[in-house]
């Protein structure tokens, strides 16, 4: 579904993605988890063409990627759910106009049924009496469970999580997580930047762990925490676990 | 000296001071309304992805910026009309106070253009990328995201913009626009007296203004009441 084919990315004084070639089927739960400024965040962007590459392909449903053709990009955003760490919601809008705006404005659905849909989602989030209210009034999980509800309204392929757990009150992670968990028993395609292993272990088809800008081994969630292979994993784990 | 007073404050002469006063107000409203409308083009190509947008965009607002108001004012009034005659040999008659207005309306873009871009640019760059993340298209996004969310940050600097505007109608009186000014200089050379006449003129300024501030303060709490 999502084909990655040599990468590369460069920041002022920084390679964030270094020849970086990997391919997400469709079903497949990919988390990428590695330390900070490894590049996971930046190949996440890159998917949603929220950043552009120097170097190497992005396909998508063997499309290829051009993060500066706006026609195609809002195109085929629209199969891509994209979640953030600091969830960007509208401010000015309520919960059920920051559900509505994509499907109304991109899709051309009707209000009527944008706002069902937008109701059966946020019901099944637990957040359904929020609908009217302004997001600001909301907590950091009641947030992120919007955010995630927003990018369901546009009836994605594929949901791409960026830390979404990241920014949240300890006691807020498990609203967020069990959410997702929900869209993993629907086979949703995901593709999760975390920095919460025990969750990756149990939802990940496959975790991928970056280094310097490097995948620098993938492997099944059960096979990569038990025995990872290279030595840089192994001190990463060392640590985190 | 009371006679004075009395002399030059009589009712009718009030009455030729609120008249410049009004057509003051309509100066600093016109030029004020134009004046977004300029600003808010202004900035949509300064922050344009076409390099040539953007270069006339600068070249506006620092043309604007770097040249006298009271020589963009005599520009307006003097040289189009002299343009005018040198081109086709014909003579062209201007209305000042369309001229005033077009020229202060002009000049008040450039400076509320700064206000408009920069209250833009303070909305997080995160609200763009969520935008673009449900699909839609940048001109979308300014429409629907950025520019309901930056309104609110612009009203109070737009209404100093006004105000400034109130004081700055006072130049037309150079072009022959009877206004809040002008009428004063009237009277003070109809009584050989310009002292109370502008004093007069000053206080009337200052009420418009005040008031104009007063009312800025109370939408500034309004406002930031239901952030």
């Amino acid at each position: 579904m999502i084909n990655i084919e040599h990468v590369y990315k460069k920041f002022p004084g920084v390679v964030a993605l270094d020849d970086v070639s990997i391919r997400i089927k469709k079903n497949e739960i990919v988390c990428l988890i590695g330390p900070s400024g490894s590049g996971k965040s930046t190949l996440l962007r890159s998917i949603n063409g929220l950043e552009a590459i120097d170097q190497g392909k992005i396909y998508f449903d063997d499309e290829l990627i051009n993060a500066d053709n706006e026609e195609q990009m809002c195109r085929i955003r629209t199969k891509m759910g994209f979640v953030f760490q600091h969830f960007n919601l509208f401010p000015h809008l309520t919960v059920m106009q920051n559900l509505t705006l994509g499907p109304t404005e991109v899709l051309g659905m009707s209000e009527e049924d944008a706002k069902k849909e937008g109701l059966r989602l946020l019901e099944r989030v637990g957040l359904k009496d929020k609908a009217d209210q302004y997001v600001n009034k909301l907590s950091g999980g009641q947030k992120q469970r919007v955010a995630i509800v927003r990018a369901l309204c546009m009836k994605p392929e594929v949901m791409l999580f960026d830390e979404p757990t990241s920014a949240l009150d300890p006691e807020m992670v498990k609203e967020v997580l069990d959410v997702m968990r929900g869209l993993a028993e629907e086979n949703m395609t995901m593709v999760i930047v975390t920095h919460e292993m025990n969750f990756a272990k149990e939802v990940a088809s496959r975790i991928v762990f970056m280094d310097g800008g490097k995948i620098v081994e993938e492997n099944t969630p059960e096979e990569f925490f038990r025995e990872p292979k290279e030595e840089r994993t192994k001190l990463f784990l060392s640590k985190v676990l | 000296m009371w006679e004075t007073i009395v002399r030059i404050f009589a009712p009718e002469n009030i009455l030729f001071m609120l008249r410049g006063m009004r057509i003051s107000i309509v100066v600093a409203v016109c030029a004020t309304v134009m004046g977004i409308l300029l600003g808010i083009v202004g900035a949509v190509c300064k922050m344009s992805r076409s390099k040539a947008l953007r270069v006339l965009g600068n070249v506006y607002v620092e043309f604007i910026r770097g040249t006298p108001m009271l020589l963009q004012l005599s520009f307006f009034y003097l040289g189009i009309p002299m343009l005018y005659q040198m081109i086709t040999g014909k003579y062209l008659e201007v209305n000042p106070l369309f001229m005033g207005i077009l020229a202060i309306g002009i000049n008040s873009g450039a400076y509320s253009c700064e206000l408009i871009r920069s209250s833009i640019n303070a909305i997080d760059k995160g609200q763009w990328e969520a935008g673009m993340s449900i699909g839609l298209t940048r001109s979308k996004i300014l429409k629907k995201i950025i520019l309901p969310q930056s309104f609110k940050r612009i009203i109070p600097p737009l209404t100093s913009e006004f105000i400034t505007l109130i004081k700055d109608s006072s130049l037309v009186s150079t072009i022959g626009v009877v206004d809040l000014m002008k009428s004063s200089n009237i009277l003070g050379a109809r009584y050989y007296n310009y002292f109370f006449p502008m004093i007069g003129a000053a206080l009337i300024y200052l009420v418009l203004t005040l008031t104009i501030s007063k009312f800025t303060g109370q939408l500034e709490r309004k406002l930031a009441e239901s952030d």
